[in-house]
């Protein structure tokens, strides 16, 4: 038996993280063919997926977290050679 | 000024160990943002700010023994994800299931029996650049994210931000592949709702 639409929605997620084979890939490749609005919700949570990938949280920088960090870089890799 | 946009990986690697301070605060710039939503997300917004300044200090640490078997920034986040686990034990934090059990039941874009009765739209574009093209929506889908249910935001973050495996995804987040599959698809159903509102009435 075919997925239904629902069922097919939580594969094309599935689908993008472990990839369908055999059989499972070819019932869900079939109900796309018939399935205009399974084949489009398909393309759309990867694209989701994709711009996700791109986007940062606007959360807020806290100053003494990146003026602790950089002191502690200058430490680790800005030190002076004080032999030369 | 070194821009490290046009700088490869192994350059950025190469300027961050030889103590060029101007590289290493852009690296800071480009990279924060997206460790710290994951230790938001895994160990809560009151200690994420320790979390990350902690996994700042351990990559800093580990930096010359940094083989590039990843990019830069999965490392970064697989190091935050790791002190954000380590630190929600310690305060006795657990990652919730319950946001699972969410409307996706009664979710009214199907029938009774399951089909689709309201579709997505067609969309304006094929790629992330074309979709984000327009200001708005960008804000419209952070602003969204910042609205998901932790588990679903740390996992959205550590696999489609992060690019980490599904087993990391398991092993940090402490639950199955089956719930950790059921979070990413929530999440990116949740992203996918948003652009599709917007790309139907131009609004949040």
């Amino acid at each position: 038996m075919l997925p239904n639409c629902k069922q097919m929605a939580e594969l094309a997620s599935k689908n993008l993280d472990t990839p369908l084979t055999g059989m499972a890939w070819l019932k869900r490749k079939i109900h796309m063919l018939m399935c205009k609005h399974c084949s489009r919700y398909s393309d759309q949570i990867k694209l989701s997926s994709k711009t996700v990938s791109t986007l940062d949280l606007d959360l807020p920088i806290n100053e003494d977290v990146k003026k602790n960090v950089e002191k502690t870089y200058q430490e680790l890799h800005c030190r002076k050679d004080v032999s030369q | 000024m070194t821009d490290i946009t046009a700088l490869s990986e192994e350059q950025i690697l190469e300027k961050l160990l030889g103590g060029n301070e101007i590289v290493f605060e852009q690296v800071f710039n480009k990279y924060h943002s997206s460790m710290q939503s994951v230790a938001y997300a895994i160990a809560g917004p009151i200690i994420a700010d320790e979390v990350v300044q902690e996994a700042w200090v351990s990559a800093l640490k580990a930096l010359p023994k940094f083989e590039g078997r990843s990019s830069l920034k999965s490392w970064l986040i697989r190091i935050v994800a790791n002190e954000a686990k380590t630190r929600r034990r310690k305060e006795n934090r657990s990652v919730s299931l319950e946001a699972i059990q969410d409307s996706w039941s009664t979710d009214p874009r199907f029938s009774e029996n399951s089909q689709w009765k309201n579709p997505s739209s067609q969309w304006h574009g094929d790629t992330p650049e074309e979709l984000l093209s327009a200001e708005e929506l960008k804000n419209c889908i952070e602003k969204s994210m910042l609205k998901l249910p932790e588990n679903q935001l740390a996992a959205l973050r550590l696999r489609d931000s992060g690019g980490l495996s599904m087993d990391e995804l398991c092993n940090i987040l402490e639950v199955s592949s089956s719930n950790v599959r059921v979070l990413l698809h929530r999440a990116r159903d949740k992203v996918l709702k948003v652009i599709d509102h917007f790309q139907i009435t131009g609004e949040c």
